[in-house]
């Protein structure tokens, strides 16, 4: 057996408390880098009540069940995946397709299906795998659907696979598939807390922007659009608000988290974390997202939290219940991934530019709810073989919806170019060339052009690499 | 932490204190149409009614005057017409008044309606027993014609009465319109209180109203007539009649988007109060300009489409509406929020 797991050590558990920083070792005297790290694998190894992960996975599951209902139910199937002629790939996964119909409804009925059976523990780890593969396909289909918040379900769904929160309120546990256990490393927690303090640190440091602070925007143009909102409409085009707003929504997501890790400010905290996100639900339209964060909030209560509310008396410290173990690997993996969701979001200095502009970094980077962009943009073909040069509409390729996106994000006009491209070559026209003419206003920015529009699109591959095509000029300071 | 709560405040209350008081937007729609709209179907309800009797007087004396009088007052209801393409929200929407008002004509159509004597030609067939393509505007200025020929022709009472009808039908039409926004609209309260409830979508409609317009004037019309839209010149995609009045056309369309977005007047009005000085200023400028390059366009402007020396005329018209084109589309609609930049779907994809 590798030694080298997060474990209890049951010579321990009866001196440690179960939920506090208190227990970790006296580290070795001299090398106080060692010692501290060290003293952070000693504590993440801490044996904790396994209830609060147990809550985090019913949680997620239900909300996956929700929201899997939820968008059959509103006819998204059809309307985002199924309608489209073409979608509005990512680079490099342009594979990536819907199924036919009934296919792709069945794939959402599935994953409705995953989540209840995460939610009761049943085949937990092969449902959340099954669960993070089929979400994530839905999440690649077409980029113009990028949403922060389907990151954020894909990688707390990747920790529920990786992760031993099966082991107690289960199916599994009950009908032994896994061993019972009342008890999780300190480390299980420490990971999902992180995931949830990533969303908030990453969103909160892209809010120190001028436009944010200084400028009060987007939420200035956003609130002004809510006045009929009962009670609150009539302050929501007041310029204070705006900017109270914004300031507020700043200081809460870069310090929520430290709020919420202190155990004195936690229940305040968590009240402020309900009711931003409430607030959040009532002005804007961002479906699940308020309550996935609200559920998921939870676990940074003390692990024991949910037999505390029922009046049980704290957890147990007996010896008797086991602790369910992380093997190497899985720490392995857990961290690779938080090297990659710390690159992920700073990814964007290596392109240069503002990438509220350019947004070349601007997935999977918690850039929530950043920028108001209204776009303006048009084609050009030209048949070097004819010599005739014409003007498209890209309603020719896209939905309205699509082109809606398509008009003011730069990734997406390149798609849309290559899809017009595909288009006249299917019909017979193999070597058209395709420019953009767009135009970008930003946070309520005159317009600017935000594409080269000499530059033929359909020849220049999509990839990763810094798009010269972008024009910087409009970017804001 | 009070401390970091007060710094906080304080810097929030002395950056709001650089703001000014925004006018509501139910004032400024409430402006929009007491300034704006409800003047512009008075003019076109006028005008309706002074072809109708222009028409009436042609046929008891047809003279060349007359001729004259009647052209002239067609021209008046389909300038007046076009003021009010850009303020197609509420009753002209529900109604579908264009296709009582102005869609292409079917000539042969109207002909072979006014030779076949077993159809009488009243007002209750006239209004609602014939084809849009029969009626309208462009039916009116199809039997006046451009020349002294058109007096020959109106000699066959069948013909005059077909003409007098089809105004009766505009003229009843701009009646409705005007009462519905100033007396009572579907029963109820006049259309003017409706729209001015900013709650109801009628923000977005008539900036949703002027993005269309624009793009049918910059990219259906202009734009496929000249061949830059499409793959090949489209000429019939401009509607012009017999008088070559689409220079005309063009210049009132654009004047009613004028005085939707900021206002006829000297004082700065239409929407431009939720605009800012800044964006007020420079749209109004760009309609300015637009306007100057119509008005540089020399008629009929089907064949300045295709003139040398004109069509860059034409060209250059084009470039200065999608000018405002592109500033509507994407600054005004982000100004007011018209669009959120979120799908359907759950979306924080703005940011």
């Amino acid at each position: 057996m590798p030694t080298a797991t997060w474990r209890a050590d049951p010579e321990r558990l009866n001196r440690i408390a179960l939920d506090s920083g208190r227990g970790a070792p006296a580290g070795t005297v001299g090398r106080p880098l060692f010692a501290a790290v060290q003293g952070v694998a000693s504590a993440a190894r801490r044996p904790v009540a396994a209830d609060s992960v147990a809550m985090f996975r019913i949680g997620f599951g239900l909300l996956a069940v929700y929201s899997s209902l939820r968008f059959l139910a509103k006819g998204w199937v059809d309307r985002l995946y199924l309608q489209p002629e073409h979608h509005l790939t990512f680079p490099g996964f342009g594979w990536v397709q819907p199924w036919p119909s009934p296919w792709m409804h069945l794939h959402v009925l599935m994953l409705a299906l995953l989540g209840a059976c995460i939610a009761l523990g049943y085949r937990h780890r092969l449902a959340a795998a099954l669960f993070v593969i089929g979400f994530a396909y839905v999440e690649m289909i077409d980029a113009a659907l990028y949403l922060n918040h389907y990151w954020y379900v894909t990688l707390a769904g990747l920790l529920l696979v990786l992760l031993p929160v099966h082991h107690r309120w289960s199916l599994d546990a009950r009908q032994g598939r896994v061993r019972s256990a009342r008890y999780v490393p300190a480390g299980v927690v420490w990971a999902l807390r992180a995931q949830l303090a990533v969303v908030y640190l990453f969103a909160g440091v892209a809010k120190l922007n001028g436009d944010w602070l200084l400028r009060a925007q987007p939420l200035r143009l956003w609130l002004a659009d809510r006045t009929h909102l009962p009670v609150v409409g009539p302050l929501l085009d007041e310029l204070l608000v705006a900017y109270a707003a914004s300031w507020a929504g700043a200081f809460f997501d870069l310090t929520i988290v430290g709020w919420l890790l202190w155990r004195r400010s936690r229940p305040w905290a968590y009240v402020a974390v309900v009711g931003f996100h409430l607030a959040t639900a009532v002005l804007f339209q961002i479906g699940v997202f308020p309550w996935v964060m609200i559920v998921g909030t939870l676990v940074f209560f003390a692990p024991d939290w949910p037999r505390r509310l029922r009046g049980s008396g704290g957890c147990s410290r007996s010896l008797s219940s086991s602790t369910a173990r992380v093997g190497r690997p899985v720490m392995a993996i857990l961290a690779v991934l938080a090297v990659v969701q710390i690159a992920l979001p700073l990814r964007h200095y290596a392109y240069g530019g503002n990438v509220r502009w350019t947004e070349e970094g601007y997935y999977w980077s918690w850039r929530v709810m950043l920028t108001e962009k209204a776009g303006y943009a048009q084609y050009r073909i030209s048949d070097p073989a004819s010599g005739q040069s014409w003007q498209v509409d890209p309603g020719l390729v896209l939905t309205d919806w699509q082109a809606e996106q398509a008009a003011a994000r730069p990734d997406l006009v390149h798609a849309t170019a290559h899809l017009l491209a595909r288009h006249y070559r299917d019909r017979g026209q193999p070597d058209v060339e395709v420019r953009a003419d767009v135009w970008v206003s930003m946070n309520g920015r005159p317009a600017r052009r935000i594409v080269d529009p000499s530059v033929d699109l359909a020849a220049v591959p999509r990839t990763l690499a810094p798009a010269e095509w972008i024009l910087a000029n409009g970017a804001p300071p | 932490m009070r401390r970091i709560v007060v710094i906080v405040l304080v810097a929030a209350l002395l950056l709001a204190a650089c703001g000014g008081d925004a006018p509501s937007r139910s004032s400024v729609l409430g402006d929009l149409a007491d300034e704006a709209i409800v003047p512009a179907y008075q003019q076109f309800q006028a005008d309706g009614a002074g072809l109708e009797a222009s028409l009436v007087a042609l046929c008891a004396s047809l003279d060349a005057a007359s001729l004259s009088e009647a052209r002239g007052a067609l021209t008046a209801l389909r300038q007046s017409w076009g003021r009010t393409e850009a303020m197609w929200v509420g009753p002209v929407m529900d109604r579908r008044s264009w296709a009582a008002v102005r869609w292409p004509v079917a000539d042969d159509e109207i002909e072979d309606l006014i030779a076949d004597t077993s159809i009488e030609l009243d007002y209750e067939r006239l209004s609602s027993r014939i084809g849009a393509d029969q009626r309208g505007l462009g039916a009116v200025e199809y039997i006046l014609g451009a020349d002294d020929g058109a007096l020959d022709a109106l000699g066959d009472p069948r013909r005059c009465g077909y003409a007098i009808g089809v105004a009766q039908v505009i003229a009843n039409e701009g009646d409705r319109l005007l009462e519905d926004w100033t007396v009572s609209w579907d029963g109820g309260e006049p259309y003017r209180e409706v729209f001015a409830d900013a709650d109801n979508g009628d923000l977005d409609r008539v900036v949703n109203d002027s993005l269309f317009l624009l793009e049918e004037i910059a990219d259906l019309e202009l734009g496929r007539a000249l061949g830059l839209v499409g793959s090949e010149v489209d000429i019939e995609a401009i509607e012009e009649g017999p008088a070559g009045a689409g220079v005309d056309d063009l210049r009132h369309r654009l004047l009613g988007l004028r005085s939707v977005l900021v206002g006829a007047g000297e004082s700065r009005a239409g929407l431009s109060p939720l605009l800012g000085d800044d964006l007020g200023e420079r749209l109004e400028a760009q309609l300015e300009a637009a306007l100057g390059a119509v008005d540089a366009i020399g008629p009929p402007l089907r064949q300045a489409v295709t003139r040398p020396g004109s069509r860059e005329e034409v060209i250059a018209a084009r470039d200065a509406i999608k000018t405002v084109q592109i500033t509507v589309g994407t600054e005004v609609v982000s100004r007011l929020g018209v669009v959120i930049g979120f799908s359907d779907a759950d979306g924080d994809m703005a940011g």
